[in-house]
Order: C-alpha cells, then structure tokens, then sequence
C-alpha cells in the first residue's frame, strides 16, 4: 500500500470533480426558479430573525408580518428565526451557498463588518426619499451607515444602566453609587455570605465587550485610543472588582443572561446590564424592589448603544423588501413593536410618544441611550472585541498586571484597525 | 481470489459513495480555501486571489496557533487516558456475572445520549464555584476550603472541560470494550483456569492480547473524536478565559465566522486534518503489522 | 452463566453496581430536577436538591405544543440515517474483513479520514451539494450528512467483529450448498448481531444529537428535530436552563428506553454469538 495511495486519491479526486463540476450550473437553474415562483405575481421573501418566535416580542413580530402579508397581496414574507449565536455561520454558508434572506437582522456593532463585505444593499438612495431620518436617535442611525452610505434602518435601540437591587441597600444604609470609588466601597458593604456586591459580564468576544466599553469610555479612553494614560484604569477597576472578592470570578464565562439571573436569585446585589432584563427580572424575582441608575463613572458618564437593526442584503427583491422595512420602520408600527415588546425605539417621536420618561426604570435607560456611543462602528469590531477581551482575561486572572494588559490590547488593536 | 474483480469492492461500493460524494467535496473545498484569499465579499463569486502559502504562513506566525495545538493536545491526551481507564476498569466490573451488570451497564450510557450542548451547559453548572455542585460537594465534605472556579482561571479551564468529556466518553468506551470482552473465546480462560493462572495473568496474558484489536479501534475513535472537538469548548468556554481552552477547532471557527477569514480558517481545519491523517496512517500501518503477524 | 443462588460476592457486586451508576448519573439527575424548578431557584445558593417549587412550567405551555412534532421529526432523521448506515457499513465491513483486497489499507484510511473534519468546516460544501441535489428544508438533508457520521463509524466498528467470526462455518455452509447471501444472513450475521447493534445504536445516537447539521439545512421550524428545538431555550442574551433541560430529558428519555431494551437483544445476540 504504497505508490497507488496516491493514484487512488487522485481517482477520487476525479470522481469528487466529476460529481461537483454539472451541479455548478444548476445552481443557476435554482434561481431561475425563483424567479418563475415571482412571475406568478407573489414576490416571495425570506427575513431572518433572532427575536425568537416563542417569546413575546418574537410573537409580536410574527403577528406583525402576517398582518403585512395580508396587507399586501403581492408579497409573501415568511419568517426565520436564526439564533443569535448562529447568524454569522448561517450567512457565511448562505452566501457560499445561496439563499440569503431578503431581509437580515443585524447586531448594531456587526453592521459595518456585513456593509464592508459588500452582501448588503445601498439603500442611500431610499432612504434620503423616505426622509424620516430626522426622527432617528442619532447613534442607531450612525451605525447603519459605513463609508458614508446607508446599509439599513435601526429597529431596536438600548443601552446598558445598573441595576440595584433596593432592598439590600436600604437594609445597609447605603446610596446608590454614582462613581466607581462609591461603586467600590457600596460593593464591599453589600458583599456578605452568598450575596456579592456586584455583578457584569466580562465574557470573552463582543458581548463581554459590550459591558466592559462603558468603564473604559467613562476614562475617557476609547478602544482606539488605549494608549490614553487613564486607559489602564478601567482594566484595574474590573479586575480589582474580581480580586477583592465583590464579584464572582465566574463572570468571565457568564454572558448577560447568567448575570441577570445572578442579580434575581440575590447573588448580586448590583449589576450592570440591559433594559431587555427587565422582564425577565420582574418575573423571576417578582417581590424585589429594584431600581435603575446610570453606570457610576470614574471621570464621565457613559454607556454603549445596543440594539438591533435590519438590513437588506442584494438580492432580486430588493424594492419588495424595502417596502416591508419602510413599513415596519414607520411611525405607527415602531410603536407598536415598542410598546408591545417593551422595547425601545430608535425613532425620537414614539419614545417621546410612548411617554416613558415618567417611567421610574426606563427613564434612566432613555437617558443612558441618549448619552450611548456606538460601538466602533468597524468593519473588525469581533476582533476588535476579541483582542481587548483577551486582555481583560489576562488582567481579571493574573497573567498581566492591568497596566500591561492595556498596552498589550493597545498593539493588538492597532495591529488590528492598520 | 485473483481473479477480474475482486467481489469484495461491490459491497464496500455504496458505503464508500456516499462518503466521497459528502465528505469528498468538502475535502476539497476546504484545501483549495486554504490557497486562497476569501471574505464574505467574495466567498460566492470566481474572484477569490490565489495566495499560495499565505494563509499557513499567517498561521504560522499567529500567536493563538501554538497555544491551541498544545491545548489541542492536551485535551485529547487527558481525555482519552481517562476514558480509557475508567472505561475499561468499568467494562471489566460489568462483565463480572451479577445480576444487575447488564442493566446498569446500558443505564450508564445515559451520559453519552445526552445532546452535547445540553451536557456542556450542564456541566458548566455543575462546575460553578457558586451554584455548582462539583464545588458544593467536596467542601461538604471538607476536602477542599475554597470552591474552584473551575472554568475561569486559566490553569483549570481545560480541566474542567476534560472532566466533562471524560464523563461523556466513558461509557462508549465501556460499552465497545464490553462487547469486546464478551466476545473473547470463554474456553480460553477455562484452560487458563484450570493451569492455575491467577486473575492478573489471566488480564495481562489473554484479555489484553485478545481485546487488542477492540482496544485499538477504542483508542482510534477516541482520538479522532477528541481532537476535533468544537461544541464542548465553542459553548462551556468559547476558547478563553485568555486562550487558555483555545483549541484547533474552535481558532478556525472563530477566523471563518468571527473574523470572516475563510482562508486562514480553512488552513487552521486544514491542519487539523494533516494530524488526523498521520495518526490514522500509523494506526493502519499497525493492525496491517498485527494481521500479517496473527 | 451458572448463577441461580445470590451469593454474598454477587450481592456486593450488585451493591457497588448501583452506587457506581448513581454517582455517575447523579449529572442526569440534575438535568431533570433542574427542568423543574423556576429561573431563580436555579441560581440559589447553596443549590437546591429538589425543587422547592415544583414546577411544570418548562413542559406546559407553547413549548410542550412543539415537543410533540420534534421528537417525531428527530425520530425520522435518526432511524433514516441508522437504516442507511447499517445498509452501506455493514456490507463494507464485512468486505474489508473477509476479501483479500489491494486496497483494503487505503479505503480503511478512507474510512478514518473522512470522520476528521469538523462539522462547521463541511457546513458550507455541504449546504452547497444539498443545494444542487434541491434537498435542503427536506429531512433528507440532515438525514444524509448524519450518515457520514455514521457509515465510518459502523465499518470501523464492525470490521473486527467480522474479523473474528470463523470463516470455517461460513464455508462449510458454503459447501453444504448455501448461497453466498444465505450464508451470510444464516451463519455470519448472527455472529456478528451484537456488533451490529452497537453500530446502529450509536448510528442512531449520532443523527438523534445532531444540532448543527438540521440548523444549517432546514429553515423550516416545523420539521426542527429536538436539538434544534433546544435553540427555542436560548435567547440573545442568555440562557433558560429550565426550559433547556426539559428539551434535554425528553430528548434522552426515548433514547433510554431504547436503549433498555436494546441492553436485552445485546445479551440474545452475544449468548447466541457464543454457542459455536
């Protein structure tokens, strides 16, 4: 078994090439398919979603495309949950593939990556002839744009806040924290028996990412700028945080979900996280007296954007699929949606509409959205996110000091965005 | 046997089909990837540059790449010794005649039906210093003051994740070398018996030699399925904390679909693959020593 | 097999047999009381043994609607697949134990190698073929790429169990004037049934765990197995452990059962082996 293993593979090369090289041309035949379905007079369109379809928003949003379906005789939009987890896979497989949604949910950091691989649509033109854009919270919309150009509308928009669970302040006497020495000191107090002081997700990758930004802009630092001389600061503050024992080491494998069960169960008196919790924290710890307050800030207040937008990615219904996007974006079905799912809207006009600045919890969340920055926007921003939470790893768990593990993401960095 | 076609091509003909027309093209899909330089801009379309060597050059200089082979390592080395071990220590007790070995024996697989995402998150839980059990037991107990945050501090990550396939793999590993041992010629150990050969003997002289066959498909399998392990590590750890559960499969996800570098992703799999190859053609090379012998 | 008096040795062994599985199994138990408690009580510390508020909520309600249709489509896919494996794998093994063939070395390699890309690296290529062959959204496409789990798997497996069987009985079936394929199903196959079990049982299992493959190929939620399903526990931002457990025991409970009583078939097959 020597010299024919090498023929052999070649046969099977052969064969494998045999088999594949037809089948490239009937790939063509499959769309050609498509397009008989659309002569009929139905345009046939696909949206990809990661509000999961067995939840309340999800279902709200079903409900919404089915009344669109009606609406409109001539087009018919089926509804896909993908997973959040699993969009970048699908994508990458549907765009080697075929069969890419027409209408693709988007996390608002990953925008600029999917606008500068060139799968989306310029909708620039659409968009300027629609002229609702003056009733956009500012940040949603920028991250839609890259390079100048429209690739999308904001759907959902958010921001992260602390929360405080009041009950065990108030049995302590203590403020709610407003810096990070107060943030600090209030996390000793409050640690005790099972119960930590305080609790944020410093997961690896974007979502760990999303929670460390606000420390590391409150220093005034971006990701951009870690070589800022008070960069180092937000490295040691969390890692401090970890050390002193006020919040679990566990948070470095905890995503926001975990954390907010942390927060429920009275594992942790404080947390940072998003206003999507609050139902979840309401129904799980239904007897807790909580309340919202701003990130505390070590020299300015600051928070991240969150929030999903939706994009249309090319394709031979590009008209159809705007009519659907224009259609959910407008006034009267953004607010349905908000209300309805109780999240906020990137249009200025339904969150003043919706009247929630009256409202104790998502008061502070509009406040915090309004002061949010976007993430990047950078086509790199996984890598980005990779790279520094790679070093707020190293730092929490003691491989660098947070000085060296801030220079050290400081050079990945820039190897990353030159 | 020598004459036109050896008959025996015709059964094995469907098997093999199959296998080239779903595994073969992704095979090659996968090197011709690896030569080139491709995005989501241009995965679909004819314009994907040929970079040569590039990509295994950028690998090769890539930080993350040494770390995650000797995790790589690391994680089927200690996974296998012990499912191994146990594994069979398991198998052996089994197939001791009482009456409810063979009952327990299939209960036990339990841990290897279990969807692996499921088993991962569980896992993760159990792990917990907090909440999980595996920490709340041995200070119960007074062995440990402290609970281990198994899956946070780099020196223990992997450990932790190793644990959990060690749980995992032993039962498959009991149940082929039960089936193995019950197969075993019965009047071989009575002969035995009979000449006085203790337990021992009767485990290094007959078991072993006999079962080297099962044992050497058990060993196989293990390593392949170990090495190329993503689900576990992708969701109990997502490769951190500070790469310190990066594995193979997990650095070529996270360049194809985090970082969409098809290319560079395509050569980390690429890899992977070439040392599965070299250890299945070692493997082969010795059951064909072992037949030509026996 | 001389056993008919519980001897003291037997009643220990017995002991110690089920003190092994408990501990050993104590993580399944977890799984399910897990499936019965509410979000916060999960995250009690010290952690609860049992449920202080047992709750049917993770198996009641829109999720146990869907339940129903997923373990049938997940029976579907795992029994195709494992009748194909067995189809294709069994015939192979038996080939590449009993014929002197020149490339017997290279198709095992074959047989090995093909099991070695992970499965988000054949996603893409294999989306494509599905593609072309117009069977995605179709069970046939998970069916299919389980096979390839499969099919290597059962011929590696099987292979050595062929091995072991005495050529003698089949030739002197041979002899006696059977056909090639009666000798085969009447002498060899018996032999070689324990063999077989293990490989489509664990055929089975693959196709049964399979998520990424029916994530990838089937858009339609209706014909979504029950790992797939799963994905209905996990949202954006976290995990429902209740509900993700629930999925996992009914995902394993039918699997056990089967399982079981397979353990009975195992125990025919190997005495029925044994009589030579």
């Amino acid at each position: 078994m020597k010299k024919w293993h090498w023929s052999l593979l070649a046969l099977f090369s052969i064969l494998i090439l045999a088999a594949c090289n037809p089948g490239d041309g009937s790939n063509e035949n499959d769309s050609t398919e498509d397009n008989e379905s659309a002569a009929e007079g139905v345009a046939e369109l696909t949206f990809w979603s990661y509000v999961n379809p067995n939840q309340h928003d999800g279902q709200l949003l079903m409900d919404m495309v089915d009344e669109f379906n009606e609406a409109n005789e001539n087009i018919e939009i089926t509804y896909e949950y993908i997973p959040h987890g699993e969009i970048d896979q699908q994508v990458s497989v549907a765009v080697a593939g075929g069969g890419l949604p027409d209408i693709l949910m988007i996390d608002n950091p990953d925008h600029a990556r999917y606008a500068s691989m060139n799968v989306l649509e310029d909708i620039t033109d659409k968009v300027q002839e629609w002229g609702e854009e003056a009733q956009y919270f500012e940040g949603p919309w920028a991250s839609t744009i890259y390079e100048g150009k429209n690739y999308g509308v904001p759907f959902t928009t958010n921001a992260l806040a602390l929360f405080v669970n009041n009950d065990m302040l108030n049995e302590k006497g203590i403020e709610v924290p407003t810096t990070w020495d107060e943030l600090t000191t209030a996390s000793q107090q409050l640690t005790e028996g099972n119960t930590l002081g305080f609790s944020m997700s410093a997961i690896s990758g974007p979502e760990g990412m999303f929670q460390f930004l606000p420390f590391l802009l409150s220093t005034g630092a971006n990701y951009d700028q870690l070589d800022d001389p008070n960069a180092y600061r937000a490295m040691e503050f969390v890692t401090n945080m970890v050390d002193e024992g006020y919040m679990s080491r566990e948070t470095l494998n905890w995503g926001q979900g975990e954390v907010a069960s942390q927060f429920t169960a009275g594992n942790a008196a404080m947390m940072v996280n998003g206003p999507w919790m609050l139902p979840q924290v309401r129904n799980d710890a239904p007897d807790m007296d909580f309340s919202i307050a701003l990130i505390p800030k070590d020299s300015e207040y600051a928070s991240v954007l969150g929030g999903e937008n939706l994009a249309l990615p090319k394709g031979d219904h590009v008209e159809e699929a705007w009519t659907f996007l224009s259609w959910l974006s407008s006034k009267e079905q953004a607010m349905r949606f908000s209300e309805g799912s109780g999240q906020f809207s990137p249009r200025v006009d339904v969150s003043d509409e919706l009247g929630w600045e009256g409202d104790p919890h998502l008061s502070v969340f509009l406040e915090a959205i309004d002061n949010a920055q976007p993430r990047g926007p950078h086509p790199a921003w996984n890598e980005i996110a990779e790279a520094i939470q790679n070093q707020v790893h190293n730092s929490i768990t003691g491989i660098s000091t947070p000085e060296e593990a801030t220079e050290q993401a400081h050079q990945d960095v820039i190897e990353i965005i030159e | 046997m020598k004459r036109k076609l050896n008959p025996g091509y015709i059964y094995i003909f469907p098997a093999v089909l199959i296998m080239v027309l779903l595994i073969g093209y992704p095979l090659i899909y996968n090197i011709s990837l690896s030569f080139k330089d491709v995005t989501l801009a241009n995965l679909a379309g004819n314009d994907q540059p040929f970079v040569g060597f590039q990509n295994y050059i950028e690998l090769f200089n890539h930080e993350l790449f040494p770390v995650a082979l000797k995790n790589t390592f690391l994680f089927t080395i200690g996974s296998i010794a012990f499912q191994f071990i146990i594994g069979f220590a398991l198998a052996l007790f089994f197939s001791m005649n009482f009456k409810l070995a063979n009952f327990l024996r299939g209960l036990m697989m339990v841990s290897w039906l279990v969807p692996l995402t499921v088993t991962a998150m569980l896992f993760q839980f159990l792990l917990s210093p907090s909440v999980g059990l595996l920490n709340h037991i041995p200070i119960y107990f007074g062995w440990i003051e402290e609970p281990i945050a198994w899956l946070s501090l780099p020196e223990y990550a992997m450990w932790g994740i190793i644990i959990t396939n060690i749980w995992i793999g032993v039962p498959f590993n009991m149940l082929l070398l039960a089936t193995g041992l019950n197969n075993l010629p019965k009047d071989v150990y009575e002969a035995a018996a009979i000449d006085g050969a203790t337990w021992i003997q009767r485990f290094r002289h007959i078991t072993l030699p006999l079962l080297k066959p099962v044992i050497m498909i058990v060993m196989m399998l293990g390593f392949i399925y170990t090495f190329k392990v993503f689900d576990l590590v992708y969701v109990m750890t997502g490769g951190g904390p500070a790469n310190s559960t990066q594995v193979l499969s997990t650095l070529s996800y996270q360049f194809s679909f985090q970082n969409f570098d098809f290319g560079l992703g395509a050569s980390v799999a690429n890899i992977l693959f070439v040392i599965l190859l070299i250890i299945s053609i070692i493997y082969i090379k010795m059951t064909d020593e072992d037949e030509v012998a026996s | 097999m001389k056993h008919t008096f519980i001897t003291k040795k037997s009643f220990w062994l017995n002991v110690i047999g089920v003190i092994i599985a408990l501990v050993y199994l104590f993580p399944i138990y977890w799984m399910v009381i897990t499936s019965f408690k509410t979000q916060s009580e999960i995250f009690q510390v010290p952690p609860t043994l049992f449920p202080k508020d047992f709750s049917l909520a993770s198996y009641t309600g829109q999720l146990g609607a869907q339940l129903f249709g997923m373990v049938g489509n997940s029976f579907i896919i795992a029994f195709s697949a494992m009748v194909i494996v067995l189809l294709t794998a069994v015939p192979a093994a038996y080939a590449l134990a009993r014929y002197r063939m020149k490339l017997t070395g290279i198709i095992m390699l074959f047989f090995l190698v093909t099991q070695m890309l992970p499965a988000t690296v054949v996603l893409a290529p294999l989306f494509i073929s599905f593609e072309q062959l117009n069977v995605l959204n179709t069970y046939i496409a998970p069916i299919l790429a389980t096979t390839t789990l499969g099919i290597p798997f059962s011929v590696l497996i099987l292979r050595p169990y062929f091995l072991s069987a005495p050529v003698a009985l089949e030739e002197a079936a041979l002899i006696d004037g059977a056909s090639k394929f009666r000798a085969f199903f009447t002498i060899i196959l018996p032999i070689v049934r324990p063999g077989i079990f293990v490989a489509g049982a664990i055929s089975f299992l693959f196709a049964w765990g399979d998520l990424i493959f029916s994530l990838t190929f089937i858009r339609d939620q209706s014909l979504w197995p029950l790992t797939a399903g799963m994905y209905n526990a996990i949202g954006q931002y976290g995990v429902q452990y209740n509900f993700l457990m629930a999925f996992a025991t009914i995902s394993v409970i039918p699997v056990v059962v089967i399982f079981l009583s397979l353990q009975q078939h195992l125990v025919k097959g190997l005495t029925a082996g044994s009589v030579k």
